[in-house]
């Protein structure tokens, strides 16, 4: 598992624009001089990630900004296709970017991943929030299995 | 999808029992995708969310340089009694033989 002053992992994630589905770098994500906010979660469409995971950090966008944040994400184990649907379900707009790791290359670089296999859902994410300074990951907050505490918006905020 | 909606009467009419969609995603996806293409209880949505039934039927196909991990190729088939009478797989990309149009043209 990567750790606090670990440069993130090279990878390409996926994010739903109004051609279909493009490609985001991990590199153009976490470029140089940019602070972000990315939290990972199981899955799209799921009781968590639904009812508290992604509205925390839409909720929270205006104080996460006014902290500096220059880009908040949220990755997910799905393809952009999901994504972008669950981002509109969401009304995730243009506050919190969608990105779909659908073939989990990030989340297994992350070293990240969880098998979800026995419960019909594959290798997915770990539920967990970094913040990202230049590249290299500055603060991060796994969850437990099953809990979601250190990774919500008010937790991260603190952190900011 | 809306191709097996709008003929899930001529499909019933053809003694059919049952018409299910299978898919390597997660049955909250797969539920949520019920909703959005308004299915209701007319086809049954199925999630192979690991993809063990595709690789199973050995009808799985590896997007993970698209983002999409391993996946179901698109195919239709007829099973009665357990036992699958026939079979239409698509060549890749192509959307013909696994059509409600063309499946009904078998039943």
């Amino acid at each position: 598992m990567v750790k606090v002053g670990d440069k993130v992992p090279s990878a390409t994630l996926r994010m739903m624009g109004p051609e279909g589905p493009k490609a985001v770098t991990t590199e153009e994500l976490f470029a140089p001089g940019k602070k972000v906010v990315a939290f990972a979660l199981p899955g799209a469409f799921t009781p968590t990630c639904s009812a508290k995971h992604v509205p925390g950090f839409v909720s929270d966008f205006d104080k996460l900004k006014a902290k500096g944040v220059d880009t908040i994400a949220c990755i997910s184990v799905n393809d952009a296709f999901v994504m972008g649907a669950w981002a509109k379900e969401q009304k995730a707009g243009d506050k919190v970017m969608m990105l779909g790791d659908g073939g989990a290359e990030f989340t297994n670089a992350m070293g990240l991943s969880m098998d979800l296999t026995k419960n019909g859902m594959g290798v997915r994410s770990q539920r967990y929030a970094m913040i990202v300074q230049d590249g290299v990951i500055k603060d991060l907050f796994v969850e437990k299995p099953g809990a979601f505490e250190v990774s919500a918006a008010e937790n991260v905020l603190k952190h900011l | 999808m809306p191709g097996f909606l709008a003929n899930i009467e001529a499909i019933k009419g053809k003694g059919v029992d049952t018409v299910a969609c299978i898919s390597v995603n997660d049955a909250f996806v797969m539920g949520a995708w019920g909703k959005d293409q308004n299915v209701g209880d007319k086809i049954l949505m199925l999630a192979d969310g690991s993809g063990e039934f595709s690789k199973a039927m050995g009808l799985s196909m590896d997007l993970t340089k698209n983002g999409m991990g391993v996946r179901s190729q698109r195919y239709a088939m007829i099973v009665k009694d357990g036992k699958i009478e026939q079979l239409f797989a698509e060549k890749p990309g192509a959307f013909e033989a696994s059509t409600a149009e063309n499946v009904l043209k078998h039943l």
